[in-house]
């Protein structure tokens, strides 16, 4: 298809929120992992991860608080916005979408539509997009809340994934702007069920008693069949394969080279495979900020976070050309270009309390 | 290091293994190491892609049997490339 344009949106606030449960991976990976997990840790970038407790907190939980905190620090009134976005693959239900009650708590009018967007890892520049879309057909601002819950179906004796995981939600407003300049977003979508996949999370392959056991795979994991299966393999050829291209259609499209950018925002998924794509990409350090030691891999929301987390000064004090690819299941690529900044940013904060719905 | 001595190096890394002579040999057996699974699997993608700047194939990797089975899939893929490189020349 190409590089798509949005002229007239920009980011007009931007938070956070993970729960106050952090793992530390250097004793959490000890059994597992045995003489090799100083080299893993090293290699995933994942040192230390934050979980719900129990299912008690949800990403509607993360999310909504995020975005209250977005409010108390920066005066929003979400009863004048035109629509709310969320982006999650690990919804409070099935039916009823995340969307309506997140809709209600933040206080939305009645008048405005509130919808889910099932992504996983790539979501972000897709939730941008549909956002900066509403935006300008609303001429109002739009919430776009992005967030996941991974820990309840990560298998601890999976040496694939049980390091890589953590839990987050974040918040992002989208509004218009005439004076800002334009969005260049790029899509790729290559039809893959078997690389990333959680087999029975859906109406394909039902749950049932026989999911909640544990089942040993050749290669000595164990997980049920409600947990998370990962390719690793597969995962990086699809992303080697296609991030960087896609970056660089954008690149071609803005005329840039990587000087041209402020920051590279690559998806949290491990840090040895996004360091390559940067390094192909030309950026590094200040360039590059990666959040993934502190929090690892929260899903969609990883590049939102990685702002919050590094970038919250930056945020608040200027205007910053971001470039940004997300990747996962699907499997499926995003990237973006976009401006962030000057606008509020409320960082991370922790969520408060044992339970959720939601005292926002 | 250059050749199959560097490479011995860089998969002795992803599986976790003394890379010495005798250890890892092309005639290595994969199926011997214990720490040759999906998380060493991807590793090895990984650190062969940060090397080579080359994209071992899953299928590739899952249907090769020894160590230097997977050097040949590297060699293969940098002859592919020279060659390419070659044809874009002369065009």
């Amino acid at each position: 298809m190409g590089v798509i344009r949005i002229d007239g949106a920009a980011v007009g606030g931007i938070s956070a929120c993970v729960p106050r449960l952090e793992i530390n991976n250097f004793e959490y990976g000890k059994e597992l992992y045995g003489d090799g997990l100083e080299a893993t840790i090293r290699a995933t970038g994942v040192e230390r991860r934050r979980f719900v407790t129990g299912a008690s907190i949800t990403a509607l939980d993360l999310c909504a608080r995020a975005a209250s905190a977005l409010r108390d620090s920066s005066g929003f009134d979400y009863s004048e916005f035109g629509g709310l976005l969320f982006v999650t693959m690990t919804p409070d239900f099935f039916m009823p979408n995340n969307a309506s009650y997140a809709h209600k708590l933040l206080g939305f009018s009645q008048g405005t539509p509130a919808l889910d967007i099932g992504m996983a890892c790539s979501g972000y520049p897709y939730g941008l997009w549909l956002a900066g879309m509403m935006a300008l057909s609303t001429g109002k601002k739009i919430l776009l809340l992005d967030g996941d819950t991974h820990s309840p179906f990560i298998s601890p004796h999976d040496r694939a994934t049980s390091l890589l995981f953590g839990d987050g939600g974040t918040a992002t407003v989208v509004g218009p702007s005439p004076e800002s300049g334009p969005w260049f977003f790029d899509f790729v979508t290559v039809g893959d069920r078997d690389s990333l996949v959680v087999p029975n999370s859906g109406y394909r392959d039902r749950v049932s008693a026989a999911s909640l056991n544990y089942a040993e795979f050749p290669d000595g994991s164990r997980r049920r069949g409600i947990d998370l299966r990962m390719d690793g393999m597969a995962v990086f050829n699809h992303v080697v394969r296609n991030a960087p291209q896609s970056l660089a259609r954008l690149m071609e499209a803005e005329g840039k080279s990587s000087e041209g950018y402020d920051y590279l925002l690559l998806h949290q998924a491990n840090l040895m495979m996004i360091s390559q794509v940067a390094k192909k990409l030309k950026f590094a350090g200040e360039r590059f900020p990666t959040s993934i030691a502190k929090y690892g891999n929260i899903g969609s929301g990883s590049i939102a976070l990685t702002v919050c987390s590094e970038l919250e000064d930056a945020v608040e004090a200027k205007m910053s050309r971001v470039l940004m690819s997300a990747f996962g299941a699907g499997f499926s690529v995003g990237s973006a270009s976009v401006e962030i900044g000057p606008c509020p940013c409320a960082g991370v904060v922790e969520y408060e309390g044992e339970f959720g719905v939601s005292d926002v | 290091m250059d050749g199959f001595e560097g490479f011995r190096a860089i998969f002795a890394n992803a599986v976790n293994v003394n890379g010495g002579e005798g250890v890892v040999e092309a005639g290595t057996r994969l199926d011997s190491l214990d720490e040759w699974d999906s998380l060493g699997k991807f590793l090895l993608l990984s650190l062969v892609f940060a090397e080579y700047e080359v994209n071992l194939d899953a299928g590739d990797v899952n249907a090769a049997s020894s160590v230097g089975d997977i050097w040949r899939l590297i060699e293969r893929e940098k002859t592919l490339r020279y060659v390419n490189l070659r044809l874009a020349e002369g065009r």
